[in-house]
Formats: C-alpha cells, structure tokens, sequence
C-alpha cells in the first residue's frame, strides 16, 4: 500500500509540474496577427492601419465593382447582355433587390467596416507628428468618404428630404453598440466636419501619389459633398480653390487613351485626384471592374446606343468606346478600363477626377446664375475632349442640361450617372430599352421606393433600433 | 521491489527439478474443420511458464502440479481451459463460434471484456473493411452502426465523408467525432487549401484496420472529456500473432459508373431544348419570330451540334487496389507487415485518386515486466478533384447546364473553348485537359509505447504518438481560355505540414478488494499532453509559359508567397475507476480534466466526468435458467463531456495583415475575441438491454437516449454598423434524442449452410432548446429556431401552375389556407428538415460451403433533399440560356387547363417562379444496396497441397441498385447531412473481381 502512496505522490508531483508548464503549453498565439491593443502604437503602425483601411476600398462590393457599375447600371449608360451574361447584377438593372440581397448587405457591411478601420486609427492614442497627421487627416478623409457612400444609397437625398432616416453615425469602436439610424442632415454635418478637419490635418508637403489622400483630394470630395447638399455657394469656393491651386491638369485628347491605360497612380497632377490603386498583386481577380466590360473577361456590361450616339465623332472619348463581337453579335464595348489582361498592374477605381471638379464648379456657376464662368468652366473640359468642338454658349436650364450631359459624357462607366437623376430627384429614363431585353423596366419614376437601397436584413436582425426604408 | 523479483527466481529455480517430469504434450485444432492451429498460446493459469503452438498445432509445456490448468488463447478463438489432472496428453479444438468468445472490445484507454462495459460501444471487426472499394473507413461504417450517419460530401474518391454520431450536436462548432487511431486523437477531416474535397483519413488503408469502436455514450466516451461530445472513435490497426508466418495477397479491380441518373433530371437534347426555348421566346415576345430567330442563333442553334454533355464529363472509372501483408512472430516478438496500392477513378472526368500504404506493427516483450511497441503507418496518396457547385470550371455543373448546341470539339479535333461559344461555363472537357488540381498526402501515424508491470497488477503505460501530414496542393489554370486568360494562365501552390504529437502517460491498477476475487477493480489515473502544430506556404503567380506539357509551371508574375499556420495545444489529467462483482454487476466513474489553447482567459479549464453500472442479470443465481432467454443484460449511464472543435484563436481579439495597398503592409481588425469562449458541453443520458436469445442465435442490443447539449458556440449577429458581423459565444442549447436497436441473429443453420442476418434502425430527434435571445438564425433555406430541429427547412410552399394562366402559385404561408401569384405576398414556413427520422442498415449473408452471398443495404427516411441548383434548371425561362432538365420540358403548362406544377415557359420569366419554394424539395427517403459480393473459398481439400492456407475468389457490387421514394426526384438521394444537391462528382456505383489467398 506504501508503494501505491508513493507512485500517487510521483504522479502528483508531476501532474503538478506538468500544469507549472502548462499555462505556457496553452498560450498559443496565431503567427500572423496581433492582439487588437497592440496594433496601433506608433507612427509605423498607424501607416500599416492606413494602408489595410485603403485595401478596404477596394472590395467587390464597394468601390472595387459594385459602386462604379450600379452607378452607371441602375441608370442608362450601360446594360448586362441578355443572352450571355453570368447573372451578375441583373437585380441591379431589374430594381428588383430586396433586403436580403447580397450584393446590398456586402456594400453596407463593407462601408462600415472601412469605417471602423479609419476609426481605430483616428482614435489611437498615438502622439501627434507631422505623419501621424496625415495619416489621420487620411482616415478622416476616407472616413467620409465612405458615408457619403452610405448616405447615397441607403437614405432619400439631401436635396429631397434632409430630416428623413439618413445611417448610423459610428465613431469609435464598440462592437455591441446598437445604434439607431442619424437623419440625413445629422450624417452630412459629420461628413462636413470630418472633411474640413482632414483639409487643416493634411499638408500638401506630405503629398504622397494619386492612390492616396492628399489635401486638395479631401477639397475636391466636400466640393462634391457641397454638390450634392445643394450648397452652391460652398461647392463653387472649395472647387475653384482646388482649380486654381494649379497642381491637376487634363489629358489631351489624343493622350486620353493612354491616360486611362495606365495602371500605376499619377504624382504629376495628371486627371486623377484620387483612386483606390489595384496592383498585380493586390486585386479581385476575376471579380475586377475591368472583367465587367472587357470581352476577354466576362464582359457582361456593355455601353447602350444612345449613350454612345451621344458623343460626337471627333471625341477622344468615343474612342474609349468600341464595337466587338460578342457571341456573334455587335456590341458596344467599354474600353476605360483596358488592363484585364496586363500582369503588371491592374485598372485602378477612380474616386475623383479633376474634370469632375472642373463640373461641380461649373454646375456651381450655372446653379447661381454666372452663365458666363459656367461656360468658360465647362468648355475648358469640352474643348480639351473633343477639339474640334465650337464650345457651349447655352444659359439657364438650357446650360444645366448642358452640364448634365457633359458629365454623362465625361464621367461614364465611374458609377455617377445614377446620381445625376436622384440629384435632381429626376426619373431614370432608358432610351435604348430594347437592348435591355425581355422584362427591364424602363423607367425608375422620381418617387419609387426603389430609387434608394433596403437596409439590409442583417442589421435589422441584430439591431433593433435601426428601421428599414418604406416599401421592403 | 528488488526482493520480490529474488524471491521468485529462486522459487523457480527450487521448483524445476521438481515439475521436470510432469509433461503436458498436444495437439491445438480448429473446431470447424479440424485443420491444425499454429501460434496458440498455451500457459499455466498459476506462473507465468507459456509456449506457442508449432505448425502442426502439437505443443508440449511442463505442468507445476496436477492442479495445475492449462489456458489455450489465440485471437479470433474463443480461450479454453483445461485441467491437467492425471493427463500427459490434451488434445483440444478450438472454436471460432463468436457468441462463445469472450467479446474483447476497445475501450477509451485500454481494452474490456464485453461483459464489464458500463457504455454503449458499437464494435466493427476489421474484416468489414477488407477489400471495399471505397478508399476510408469512415465511409465504411455506413450502416454498420446504429446511431451513426456517415455520408458522402461529394462522389470524390478520397473526398469529405461526414459523420454524425447521435444526431448533429452542434450549430457552429464541428459535430464530427473525435477519432483516436491507436491511441492518438488524430487531425481528421478535411486540412486541405486548395482543395475542393478531402479526407485526411483517405491516408489509413482500411486493410489494415484491425477493428473500430465506437463510443457512443458518457460512460464510453467522457474519459475523452472536452473533445468526446460527438462521440469518439477509436481505431486500431493490425497486430501480429505469435506462430507461423502467415502471407496474404489481395488483388481487386473493377470499374465504377454514376450510381443514380434519374430521367426527369435529365438536361435535354438538341430538339427537346429548341423546341422549349423557341416556346419561351414565343411567350416573352408574343410571337415576334424576328426577335425568336434572332436569339436562337444567338444561342448557337442554327450551328448542327447536339452535344450529350452528361455523356461525356462521365465515364467508366477504374478501380484497383492491390494488398500483401506478412504476420507471425514468436513468444516474445510479433509483427504485422503490410503493403497496399488503391487507385480509383469517379464515375466523372477530372476526379480521382491513388494511395500507397505501408504498415508496419512491432510488439517486443524485453522481460516478463517489460514490453515495448511500435505501430507505424505510413501513406502517399495523389488526388485530382475538379471544381462542384457553380463554379464555371466544374464538370458537373456543365453536364448539366451547357446547351446541346455547345460542342467540345472543332472539327479538326481539337479542343473547342472558343469564348463567343462559351461565353460562362467553360467547356469542361477542355478544362479536364489543360487545367489540372492535385492533392497529394504524405500521411504518417506512428506511436511507440511501453508498458512496464511495477508489481502484480499495478502497470505503468508511456506512449508517445505522432500524426503527420504534408500537404502538396499544385493547381494549374491554363492561359488560353477560362478564368486565367485574363492574367497569361495562373499557377497556385499550396503546401501544409501538421504536426501533432501527443504524450499520454497512465498507470493501471487491477486488483482483487475481497480474498474470494468476487470484487475487483481496475483504476487508471494519467496525463496527456498534446501539441498540434501547422505550417503552410502559399506561392501563387501568374504568367506561364504558352505550353501545354510543363509538369510545374513557373510564372512570371509571383502574386503571393505567405507563410502562415495554426495550432493547438492540450494539456490533460484523467481518471477512471471500474468496480466489477462476480461478473454480473460493474460500476464505473471517470473524471477528466482537459486545458487546451483554444479555450479563452477566462475559462481555460474544464472537468468533465461519467458514471455508468451495468448489471448482466442473466450471470444472477436466481436467473431461471431458461433455454429462450440466454443472455441479459442492462446499463446506464450519465455523464458531462465537451466539444473542442471551436476553431484555434476564436477568444481572442486580433489585427490581421495582408490588406496590402500598394504592395506596402496593411493591417485591419479580424476578430472580436470572448475571453469567455469555451467548449460546448454536452450531457448524455443512456440506457441500454443487451438480450440473447436461443442460445444467443438471437442478440438484441437496444439504447436509449438523451443528449443535451448546451453552451453551443454561437456567432451572436452584431449590428454590422460595427465593422463586424459576429462574435463568437457559448450560448445555444440543443438536444438529441433517439432510440437505437441492433438484431445480430442466425436465423438458419445446418452442417453446410448458414444464413445470418443483422439489422440496425436508430431514430433520432433534434430540438433547438435556447438560441441567443431565442432569435431565428435564418440561412435560407434553413432555419434554426427554438423548438424546431437544427436542420429545419424555411422556405416558400409551392403549389403548381395556374391552370387557367400558368402564372406560379404558391401558398402564401405555413397554413396552406391562401394562395397568391405574387412572390412579394409569400412567406417562408418550415416544411421539414434535412435530418432523417431514422436510418440503418441491414446486413445478410448466405454461406454454403465454400460459397457465400452477402450484401448490405442502407436506408434512411424522413429527411428533405435540396436541389440547390434547381431555379436553374427549371427556370421556367429565367435563365433560358442555360439547359434546362426533363421535368421542366415535360410537364410545363402549354395551354389553358393544363394542371401541372411547372408555370409556363417564358424567357426572360420575370415572375421569379424560381425562387427558391418547396419546388425544389424532395423526401430523401431510400433503399440503396450498399455492397454485395459473391465469394468462393476453395476447400482446404485441394489447397493444402499447395501450401496454402485460404483461397477466395469473389465479385462484388457496391451501390448496384437504389430505391427512391419520391417520384420527383431528379438526382442522387444519396447526399451531404445539410441534404443539399450542390453539383458535387457524382456518386459512383462500383462493380469489381477479386481474389485472397493467404499461405
């Protein structure tokens, strides 16, 4: 019986020695990540937090595809092929999405994800520097950015409706918080502050390329946020302020083509203002915007006849349309995005260009009245797309429509199209309907319940004091 | 300690001279056929003197005392005993009759008589998994055991097989059971990357697989503790016997083919498809026959070509699979040897899979207190799987859906992929050729382990048991069509290296507690320590060269080389005690304590614990003796045990990289953690009656039980405002209850032949007990809800076509009382589940002579298939540039007063009739003949003069023929647990030749 004791004594002995190396045995941490408290201490890691909340944008369904086609889509610039498509975003064309869609959810839950990285790096508790104020100007910036995308889609216009639901106002992170929906004009004084904060935090000095945030990049995003709110007076000052800083310039037309086909970011100043950059490496394969129009991908997305039509023969910009077969038929192809095939580097999605200040401050002009700038403005662009163009002299109403049609022209296949019409709080109207194929409606009347997205039925599951758009 | 040992050799050596001239000489034979038994081991029930039977079954062995009693044991015979008495000579055969053995069965840690079992344990010889052309044991056990649902993920050779041991025990953690193979819970399921379906089990070759157990219940399982809660399986491969060196050759071949093509889910011909798309352009346009002509050549049907796409992505498959093995030994060492070679081919192009085998099983007994082991399994095994579902490049998804117009070939022969002809579903016979996906294994399982006896009954156990698996997964997109022309061809590289090693120590004390040996016990305390640790480099480039031959093509462009990996850790103490009086009554506890990694902070450790008694009544002095009832007996059991399998860092709240701009690092936040995460726990209840019948002719075994399980991982929704969609907790509860029976009885039996037959049923319900805040988890078409079963269907209830218009009708809700033809006005209801109400098998075999048929059926009922890719298929002209299959074109509406359930043909349907309703649902109820097989064993007569023991020849079927209950099934009834056809390979039937001999 001595005996038993003593082995029981060994055996506990080296029970006891084997939990001592246990609470080590048992802290196993992944190798490839960090504890969330650890992940934004310094300058180097905050740049690390930029970079991941960059890479945000560029998801499927945000700014990597879904943003730039339903913009054009959901309007009348481009149509899905009937007889040959992969059953993408026929929902989208057909206004037929409901809360449960995917596609809907993904844009929702990215945005806010994309949200909560530029939070986690606005909030850290990292000493101010000149990077470190960049970067947060970067966060801020891009923080906008995406709820301004969330106020587009998911809540009536400015324009119509300030006081209606707008989203949520997320600023720090809480992962349990239930948070009611904001009214639009609470979401756009948010989106105002965040921006004009980034316009004092960010230094021309600090300039990196076009794939990032710069200074004039979160101007040309609040002229555009003026635009929209319909503050015509804010959105012609901060517009010419980025005019006249000097740095943009515009392609000339016989150099358009090549502007577009370049996959790397600009520093030169050359039209873009800001894109999300996609590189050989980093990018979403087969679900590329580029795959979408490109015959050599699945080429879904083709260019309507009337938009076509609309541009004059001797536009650089036509020439960025062509005519392909497809499955034996002629089709107009989309040719803005030409890198699907080109293994060093990929179409990057272009935020915002400097034509389209060039519009806003013109639209800002003609808004208050001052024909002769607004003229002076547009054809600047007009001109410099088609040489051979005489340039507008149109006034009034007649200038607007001028406008309207000058930004269809410049800004196709970039996801704005759409916005024009719920600006205006106009109907969509498709002139080439026939090539839409059996069943797409034709119209999307100014009061539809469809103008704008359904609150996803995710959140409304976990959130219960979030309400849903009327009509789903 | 030192003392003993002296004492008794010098007892020895004053006893030899005495014992010198009481010589027991005789001679072992084989009752059935009196054939001599070589390697049987005579000992003397008092000391420790044995020896082993010579070839010809004689021995001789001195016997202490006229006392004295000879013990004869030899696996796969029931043991004997004599005593010596006035004898010099004994002669005695030996009996196979299984009833009559001594059941020995494998118990968690160790091994138990029959009899002493507390827990329900489900047994499976070895010799059930000798010789099947399915490539796992895990997929053998189909029908074996009740209780146990083992199915096919996908008709991949060496694919994912799923099981489910008393219902499913969990909504987001893994219910697969724990498998511990030779003492070492294994890494199971499928660890690939790159792969579509795979089976790190697919590595064992089942021949060599001496018997598995299955525990079901807590007295069985709990010593497992936090991994037990699915149930545990144990596996232990081939030992060698002492005696002559024994040979055995199996050869096998044969060919497999689809297992079950149903004619209404046929995709239509040529005609069939013009002459309904004609009918649903006509219906879109009004008739407008420019606007049909120009969308039928559109489509391609003007070209001549009527491709039978079925026809060529399936094929007959080749199956093989070549086995030898040596074992024998002497008193003090044993081996078993073995080699193997599998290969097998689906029934469809791209998939299939080879395996290479060693076994090698070592047992050295150093001295009478020390003996030491080594079992070493090893396996190489290649698998090709192409892409299931709806991924463009997958096979049966073109089968299925490609046009009749579509054409593989150009009329030079070669490969057709010409993207204006195949503008989303590449052709699939192109993609087989230029694009390939490989997988191949190395797969070692090794445990070496020593036992040492202290004292009389008191054994100390150290064993150190390795699992390793490297893992190379090449993929290769070729840069003329498909999805990589776009990037000049793409080539993906993934390579895993697991590692898990496992240290189990424990010390096993039996011993008599009262002088008459009435009462013993056996308590087993241990420790066991484990580590799992995974490596995996992903190297993914594109640009390859424009050549079709290169084994491994390099690429231009390298777009990602990461290392990364996962582990896990377990750190153990546990105990168990058995209590056993005179046979008829055991009592037993265990008690384990389990620590492990995956646990959070905050509850790092857990205890988990079991009672059980079982009572063998018939062994009772007052049990009549009776010549019915020859055997009885009952248990129960109660216990705690958990389920582990909540995924390696869950608790913890990290930031990620990857998220790269610019090719610069970017992090991002991935993970919420809960320092709360813990295992899942689960409560089972069991009792069981044992029953002979006749002499045990008859043996009945019936269960019944209760599971509750609770703490289920949850991933509790967030607001998504959050930037995270859930975070994960111990929240739901669930419970599984079911009855089980198993009938093993010999209904016939004469001098020559014999008929046996055994049946299992279990019935098993499902309830949801408690969900966070009692919420419906929705996931279309399923839903989880309290009350309901885990697997319960949500979705729209179909009524049919209107007869008048066509227009689809559906119920509008659950009480089928309104009807509607607009799909906005239509609630989802719950129509079902995907989990059966009870399945089973049956097992018969006939022998006469030399010659015996057997065949084993399976059948389940009460669950609903999901065809997931219906609204396709019968679109009713939605998606009318996609073939459509035979129901759709045959029962269409067409004209006023057609009653049917499929609407009118429209193309370009905008009435979503196709969304996903009750349409698209099938009774999964079937009959499937499993395996038969037809052998002749040549008599002993004839090849004794040859020198060869056994020679068998046999052909064998497996899933020859398939019954199904519902008429409007259009596929396979054999499908995953979440009963969701998703395009997956084909399941196979398998026809095949072959042969045993053993010398």
């Amino acid at each position: 019986m001595k005996f038993i004791i003593k082995i029981f004594l060994i055996l506990v002995v080296a029970g006891s020695m084997a939990s001592a190396c246990n609470k080590q045995f048992l802290d196993l941490k992944p190798p490839a990540s960090i504890p969330t408290n650890e992940a934004i201490v310094d300058e180097s890691s905050m740049t690390t937090a930029v970079n991941g909340m960059y890479s945000a944008l560029r998801n499927v369904d945000f700014f990597g595809r879904s943003i730039p086609i339903d913009g054009d889509l959901m309007a009348d610039n481009i149509y899905i092929d009937p007889v040959q498509n992969s059953n993408r975003y026929l929902i989208d064309m057909t206004y037929t999405y409901t809360e449960t869609y995917g596609n809907i959810q993904n844009t929702w839950s990215e945005a806010y994800n994309a949200i909560l990285r530029a939070n986690n790096i606005i909030n850290a508790t990292v000493a101010s520097s000149a990077t470190v104020d960049q970067l947060r100007g970067e966060a801020l910036t891009i923080r906008a950015l995406c709820y301004f995308e969330l106020i587009k889609w998911f809540a009536k216009p400015y324009t119509v409706s300030p006081t209606s639901p707008g989203v949520p106002i997320v600023l720090t992170y809480d992962p349990f918080a239930k948070p009611a929906r904001n009214t639009v004009a609470e979401v756009y004084t948010q989106i105002e502050k965040d921006l004009t904060d980034a316009v004092n935090l960010l230094d021309p000095a600090n300039d990196k390329n076009s794939s990032y945030v710069t200074q004039l990049a979160a101007q040309a995003l609040l002229a555009r946020f003026y635009q929209f709110k319909g503050d015509w007076g804010s959105a012609g000052t901060v517009a010419s302020n980025v005019v006249s800083a000097g740095k943009f310039t515009l392609a000339d037309s016989s150099g358009l083509s090549t502007y577009w086909s370049n996959p790397f970011p600009v520093s030169n100043g050359l039209e873009t203002i800001f894109e999300v950059e996609f590189d050989n490496v980093n990018n979403n394969g087969t679900d590329n915007l580029s795959n979408f129009y490109d015959q050599a991908g699945y080429g879904d997305a083709l260019c309507t006849d009337d938009l076509y039509f609309t541009y004059s023969a001797t536009d650089a910009r036509r020439g960025l349309i062509q005519s392909e077969n497809r499955g034996g038929r002629a089709v107009w192809v989309v040719h803005k995005y030409p890198n699907t095939t080109n293994v060093n580097g990929k179409d990057a999605s272009k935020i915002i260009r400097y034509a389209e200040v060039l519009l806003i401050l013109a639209e800002a002009y003609a808004r208050v009245g001052d024909n002769t700038n607004a003229q002076i403005t547009l054809n600047t662009l007009a001109q410099k797309r088609d040489p051979q163009f005489a340039g507008y002299s149109s006034t009034g109403n007649s200038l607007l429509n001028d406008i309207y049609n000058e930004r269809r022209k410049e800004l196709a296949f970039e996801g704005h199209r759409y916005w024009d019409y719920v600006r205006a709080n106009q109907a969509v109207v498709r002139q080439s309907i026939s090539q839409y194929g059996p069943g797409v409606p034709a119209t999307l009347p100014a009061g539809s319940n469809k103008r704008i997205w359904p609150i996803p039925r995710a959140e409304l599951n976990a959130n219960s004091n979030i309400t849903q758009n009327p009509g789903y | 300690m030192r003392k003993i040992l002296g004492f008794i050799s010098l007892l020895t050596m004053f006893c030899t001279p005495l014992l010198a001239q009481n010589i027991i000489s005789g001679k072992v034979t084989d009752s059935k056929d009196g054939s001599p038994l070589a390697g049987v081991t005579v000992r003397l029930k008092e000391g420790t003197t044995s020896v082993v039977t010579k070839e010809d079954g004689t021995f001789k062995i001195r016997a202490s005392s006229r006392q004295s009693i000879l013990v004869f044991t030899s696996i796969g015979f029931a043991p004997e005993e004599v005593s010596v008495g006035s004898k010099t000579v004994i002669n005695i055969s030996l009996s196979t009759e299984e009833k009559k053995l001594q059941e020995v069965v494998v118990v968690a840690y160790g091994s138990s008589d029959k009899k002493k079992v507390t827990g329900a344990i489900a047994k499976v010889a070895g010799k059930e998994f000798e010789n099947v052309p399915i490539p796992s044991v895990d997929a053998m056990l189909q029908g074996k055991v009740a209780g146990l649902q083992s199915v096919a993920s996908s008709g991949q050779p060496g694919g994912l097989q799923e099981i489910r041991i008393r219902g499913i025990g969990s909504i987001n953690a893994s219910s697969e059971p724990l498998y511990v193979i030779d003492g070492i819970p294994a890494n199971t399921g499928d660890v690939s990357h790159n792969t579509t379906t795979a089976n790190a089990l697919a590595g064992l070759n089942p021949n060599d697989v001496e018997s598995v157990s299955v525990l079901k219940d807590a007295s069985a399982a709990s010593l497992y503790g936090s991994r037990a809660a699915n149930g545990v399986i144990l596996i232990t491969t081939r030992k060698g016997r002492a005696g002559k060196t024994k040979i055995g050759i199996d050869i096998q071949s044969g060919f497999s083919e689809p297992s079950y093509l149903n004619n209404l889910g046929r995709p239509l011909n040529k005609n069939q498809y013009t002459e309904l798309t004609k009918e649903g352009l006509s219906n879109a346009t009004g008739g407008d026959s420019a606007t049909i002509a120009f969308y039928l050549d559109a489509l391609g049907a003007n070209n001549g070509h009527n491709t039978d796409w079925i026809g060529l992505v399936t094929r007959q498959g080749i199956t093989q699979q070549y086995n030898a093995s040596a074992s024998g030994g002497d008193a003090r060492t044993t081996f078993y040897l073995s080699g193997g070679y599998y290969k097998q081919q689906a029934a469809v192009i791209a998939s299939d899979f080879t395996r290479y085998s060693g076994d090698l099983n070592l047992r050295h007994k150093l001295n009478d207190k020390t003996s030491l082991s080594l079992s070493l399994n090893a396996s190489h095994s290649i698998q090709t799987t192409p892409f299931q579902s709806a991924n463009f490049r997958s096979p049966v998804l073109a089968a299925y859906y490609l046009r009749p117009y579509q054409y593989p070939y150009n009329a030079d022969g070669s490969y057709n992929y010409d993207p204006g002809l195949f503008e989303q579903i590449f052709n699939p016979m192109a993609i087989a050729h230029y694009d390939w996906s490989r997988l191949e294994t190395s797969k070692i399982l090794g445990a070496l382990s020593a036992d040492y006896d202290i004292i009389k009954g008191l054994r100390f156990s150290t064993r150190i048991g390795i699992d390793y698996l490297s893992l190379e997964e090449p993929s290769y997109e070729n840069p003329f069509f498909g999805d990589a022309v776009t990037t000049g061809g793409n080539m993906t590289n993934f390579y895993s290296r697991i590692f898990n090693w496992v240290w189990t120590n424990t010390l096993d004390y039996t011993r008599d507690i009262d002088k008459a040996g009435n009462l013993n016990a056996d308590l087993k305390v241990g420790y066991e320590g484990q580590k799992s640790t995974e490596y995996d480099i992903q190297a993914i480039g594109n640009g390859v060269p424009q050549l079709t031959t290169l084994p491994l093509p390099p690429t231009s462009n390298p777009t990602q080389a990461i290392a990364t990996g996962t582990d896990y850790s377990f750190a153990s103490v546990f105990s168990n005690l058995q209590l056993n009086y005179k046979n008829r009554i055991s009592v037993s506890g265990s008690l384990r304590r389990d620590g492990s990694s995956r646990f959070g902070v905050n509850n790092q450790y857990g205890t988990f614990w079991s009672v059980g008694a079982a009572w063998n009544i018939d062994k009772e002095d007052f049990f009549p003796e009776t010549k019915y009832v020859s055997a009885l007996k009952l248990r129960a059991s109660y216990g705690t045990n958990g389920n582990a399998n909540i995924g390696n860092y869950g608790w913890r709240s990290l930031y990620g990289f990857g998220v790269d701009y610019n090719k610069f690092p970017g992090s991002r936040p991935t993970q919420v953690g809960n320092n709360n995460l813990t295992w899942e726990l689960n409560k089972p209840f069991d009792v069981g009656i044992e029953l002979g019948l006749l002499k045990n002719r008859i043996n009945v075994e019936v269960d019944y039980y209760i599971r509750q399980t609770t703490q289920l991982l949850q991933n509790v929704p967030l607001s998504l405002t959050s930037g995270f969609g859930t975070y994960p907790a111990n929240i739901g509860s669930l419970e599984n209850r079911g009855l089980e029976v198993t009938l093993n009885t010999t209904p016939y039996m004469t001098k020559d032949f014999r008929w046996d037959l055994s049946v299992n049923f279990a019935f098993n319900k499902n309830k949801v007990t408690q969900l966070d805040n009692n919420a419906d988890i929705v996931n279309l078409p399923y839903i989880i809800r309290k009350g309901e079963d885990v697997q319960s269907i949500y979705t729209f209830i179909w009524k049919g076509a209107d007869a008048q218009t066509g227009a689809p009708v559906w119920y509008k809700d659950g009480t089928k009382k309104e009807t509607t033809s607009d799909v906005t006005q239509v609630d989802n209801a719950i129509i079902g589940s995907a989990s059966p109400k009870g399945f089973g098998g049956l097992t018969t075999t006939f022998s006469y002579k030399g010659i015996a048929l057997s065949g084993q059926f399976n059948y389940q009922y009460g669950n609903l298939l999901f065809n997931t890719w219906g609204f396709l298929s019968e679109s009713d002209g939605a998606f009318f540039s996609l073939n459509q299959d035979k129901k759709e074109y045959d029962r269409r509406w067409q004209k006023a007063g057609d009653i049917t359930d499929v609407p009118q043909y429209v193309a370009g349907n905008q009435t979503q009739s196709n969304t996903t309703s009750s349409r698209y649902f099938f009774k999964g109820d079937y009959i499937r003949l499993r395996n038969v097989s037809l052998s002749y064993t040549f008599p002993k007569s004839l090849m004794s003069p040859l020198h060869i023991d056994n020679l068998t020849i046999y052909v064998r079927g497996t899933n020859l023929w398939t019954y199904t209950f519902d008429k409007n099934i259009t596929f396979d009834p054999e499908q995953p647990i979440n009963g969701a056809n998703d395009l997956q390979v084909l399941m196979q039937k398998t026809f095949s030749f072959g042969l045993n001999l053993n010398f």
